[in-house]
């Protein structure tokens, strides 16, 4: 089908910059990551103060601006916003501790299985079973409500804000805090990661490539369209990774990763069941405020704050796995989830 | 228009397609007709038709689609 071959050119695009912006420069097995270059923004700007993970990522802003060119050119740029704003707000933000609890979003997690990385299995159960889980609560009538449509000043404030952020940080790279050590330090040439973020922004906006889709649509409605589309990424950055001899099998020594199994798959499956909820992955939401979807730009600031409590509080997995106060915002996490989406599927059976 | 009319305007994914698909799912459903006002929610819908064995026909009102689906025998 004509649709099956978009959303395998886009996964292979993005399954070839995630294993060849390695070689470029950006850290290991983190060719591209949402989670964690959101993170890195987060921290470019001070909201957190972990000065190993501070860097402007030119791929964000390429994502965001590769959806909001393609879409304003085919007719899709729509502006949309005003369901369920703060719940939005607040899913965003505990996704990204799910995510920064496990050391990668989804997207990240098939990189890391395409190199070897099998504690990226482990988060792969993990995120399954969110989805499995936030599946249900879609059949349970779960929604957030319609959102509403919105003059075209509204979709226009996160490209616009990404812009001056481009343009800033390109003439006065030294307003921002800027990591000299670890995975922040690592990075492409900027105008090669702008590139190749507006490459993946426009291609996935065109094909709609979502790794929670992927799964959602599966066991919802038996469909395996975007399934494929996360095939071909773990198939290109597998290839890629043979080519550039970044292969290592097994669980320990994995770059930026831990191997606490239980909290791979509980933070994944956080974020599983927050991006079903909120109707797509990370990267997803990234595709959709660049349409014009503000209920999605307001999750970009969320995954933003949710980057800034994990790194300020020390929740973030790290080398050494997860520590007490991760743990806690994990199940934490779950608690506000389950008692969102419990309250949401009540009120709505009334 | 009808009352068997689905009204997803507004709603995020997968929630207008997952809609149609209870419709379709229900055996007394023969026509079936959706309002949608993404492009993804109308391609999602194209593609569950073509699985689900129903004809697809699609007719743009303003900035929206009134999406009509056959059963097929």
């Amino acid at each position: 089908m004509h649709n099956n071959r978009l959303v395998v050119i886009a996964g292979l695009v993005v399954g070839f910059f995630g294993a060849f912006l390695v070689l470029w420069g950006n850290p290991l097995n983190m060719g591209i990551c949402v989670a964690c270059f959101v993170r890195d923004i987060a921290g470019g700007i001070g909201l957190h103060r972990a000065e190993i993970v501070q860097y402007i990522r030119p791929e964000i802003i390429g994502f965001i601006w590769g959806a909001f060119l393609l879409s304003i050119f085919n007719g899709e740029f729509k502006v949309r916003g005003g369901s369920a704003p703060l719940i939005r707000f607040l899913l965003g933000a505990i996704m990204m501790i799910g995510a920064l609890a496990f050391l990668g979003c989804p997207l990240r997690m098939i990189l890391r299985l395409a190199a070897g990385d099998l504690n990226a299995l482990v988060g792969f159960l993990g995120f399954s079973g969110g989805i499995w889980v936030g599946s249900q609560f879609l059949k349970m009538g779960f929604s957030l409500g319609p959102s509403q449509v919105l003059g075209k000043i509204n979709g226009l404030i996160i490209p616009g804000l990404m812009l001056i952020l481009f343009v800033l940080f390109i003439s006065l790279p030294d307003i921002f805090f800027s990591s000299t050590e670890g995975p922040g330090s690592s990075r492409a040439p900027i105008l090669l990661a702008l590139g190749a973020g507006l490459a993946v922004g426009s291609l996935s906006q065109r094909s709609r490539l979502c790794t929670a889709g992927a799964l959602r649509d599966l066991f919802l409605i038996k469909n395996l369209h975007l399934f494929i589309g996360i095939i071909a990424i773990f198939s290109a950055a597998l290839v890629g990774n043979l080519i550039l001899g970044n292969f290592s099998i097994g669980f320990a020594d994995q770059p930026v990763s831990h191997t606490d199994y239980l909290w791979n798959f509980l933070g994944l499956g956080l974020v599983g069941i927050t991006a079903v909820m909120l109707g797509g992955c990370p990267l997803r939401q990234l595709i959709l405020s660049g349409e014009g979807n503000t209920d999605s730009g307001l999750i970009f600031f969320g995954m933003l704050a949710g980057a800034a409590i994990s790194h300020n509080f020390g929740l973030a997995g790290s080398p050494g796995g997860l520590g007490m106060a991760g743990q806690i915002a994990v199940i934490g996490g779950f608690i506000i989830t389950f008692s969102i989406a419990g309250t949401i599927i009540i009120v709505n059976k009334k | 228009m009808g009352n068997n009319l689905i009204d997803t305007r507004g709603l995020s994914c997968p929630e207008p397609v997952l809609k149609t698909r209870q419709a379709m799912v229900d055996k007394n459903n023969s026509v079936i007709r959706i309002l949608v006002d993404t492009e993804v929610a109308r391609d999602n819908i194209r593609n569950q038709a073509e699985q689900e064995n129903f004809s697809f026909s699609l007719e743009k009102q303003g900035e929206d689609y009134l999406i009509t689906l056959k059963r097929r025998d």
